[in-house]
């Protein structure tokens, strides 16, 4: 974050400009040189006020022991191991992905050949099949078209029949069992 | 040779090695350094949003961050300056969000600790009466109060001092920012603070 990106309020007071109030903080967290310390120590023996200053600022300081720590819940290593594990699932699933591919036919060189070769059995076998079905769908039209050639025959004169009903009074009157072979 | 033994430096940090084997594919130095990490960040998030749910979101957030470029990662710092920094940038970037979209301050969380109106009263009565003998929690709202009072940035070098125990040096890394920069916000949080709070000790 940029000096830039706080509020007016932060930018105009959020740094100190008192070098005494910085020296004495710095002091306090143990950050001068052992020269700067032993100087202000010195200061502190003569000057009351400043060392009461130095004293409040540490007592003020350790008030924010009262906030105590604020450990993660019981369940926030689980959640969060669970979303790094579901983040983690999609990353694998496009990664082997290529392997399957592109790595295992480097790493096994006869693999194309077996491929192309299985290839080429299927496509011999599916063309013989379809073949087959096809000639079976002709044989089984033309042989409808045989056993029925009588009924085309007599198209025309069976054409000129009012109903069925009549054609079944012929049949019966021809022969005495007309559902045994309705066609002669 | 100087930026060699650095590196070395950081390369002795355990969490630096766990990271490291994180990067290389191990799931389990990952899970160890969530373990490790995860009640500092939790704690980081909760002393500026004062949220626990908030603050366990935004720690959670962190993480992701950090396994996401896992494999990117250089070990250019230790690694905890490495995690707040990540965690610094998440607040800082959450905090611009909310101010954008004019939502709730980062700062005004909404949990159980928050004063409502009648703590409110009570701390501003404890304020009249320094002498008053106040309890712990009454003691709690009142520094968080105060803290409340700071600018962000104030508020985060304070969490990263006290709560992190950061030296002014990893603040600045973490932070981006000079030493200097570092011991001027602190000195004007810290005398902010004693101004807010003296009248308790």
């Amino acid at each position: 974050m940029s000096a830039n990106d706080g509020s007016e309020r932060d930018a105009a007071d959020e740094e100190s400009h008192d070098p005494r109030l910085t020296e004495l903080v710095a002091y306090l967290d143990g950050e001068l040189e052992p020269e700067q310390s032993a100087r202000l120590e010195r200061q502190f023996a003569v000057d009351a006020p400043l060392r009461r200053y130095a004293e409040s600022l540490d007592r003020t300081w350790q008030l924010l022991d009262t906030l105590g720590d604020a450990p993660a819940s019981g369940e926030f290593t689980q959640r969060t191991l669970a979303s790094i594990s579901a983040m983690a699932i999609p990353a694998t699933a496009t990664s082997t992905s290529p392997w399957s591919v592109a790595t295992a036919l480097r790493t096994f060189p006869y693999l194309k050949v077996i491929l192309w070769t299985a290839l080429g059995f299927i496509a011999c076998f599916g063309g013989l099949k379809f073949a087959r079905t096809q000639s079976r769908g002709t044989d089984t039209a033309d042989s409808r078209i045989l056993r029925e050639l009588p009924l085309y025959r007599d198209l025309e004169t069976l054409n000129s029949v009012r109903s069925a009903e009549f054609l079944r009074k012929v049949a019966a009157a021809v022969t005495p069992d007309p559902l045994k072979e309705p066609r002669k | 040779m100087v930026s060699q033994s650095l590196q070395n430096q950081y390369l002795s940090d355990p969490d630096v090695q766990l990271m490291l084997k994180a990067a290389a594919g191990d799931q389990s130095a990952f899970e160890q350094l969530v373990t490790r990490y995860q009640d500092r960040l939790v704690g980081f998030f909760f002393h500026l949003v004062h949220d626990r749910t908030a603050a366990e979101d935004l720690a959670q957030e962190t993480f992701l961050r950090v396994y996401r470029s896992r494999e990117r990662y250089e070990p250019t710092a230790r690694f905890s300056t490495w995690l707040f920094r990540i965690a610094h940038n998440l607040a800082s970037n959450q905090k611009r969000g909310a101010a954008r979209r004019r939502e709730i301050p980062l700062a005004a969380g909404s949990d159980a600790h928050n004063l409502c109106p009648e703590e409110q009263i009570l701390a501003e009565k404890s304020a009249l009466m320094p002498t008053r003998q106040i309890d712990s929690r009454e003691m709690r709202d009142i520094v968080r109060s105060a803290i409340e009072e700071l600018s962000e940035r104030q508020k985060t070098v304070v969490v990263l001092h006290k709560f992190e125990e950061m030296s002014y040096e990893e603040i600045g890394e973490v932070m981006g920012l000079g030493v200097v920069a570092v011991k001027s916000l602190l000195s004007r949080a810290r005398g902010k603070l004693k101004e807010a709070l003296e009248r308790f000790v």
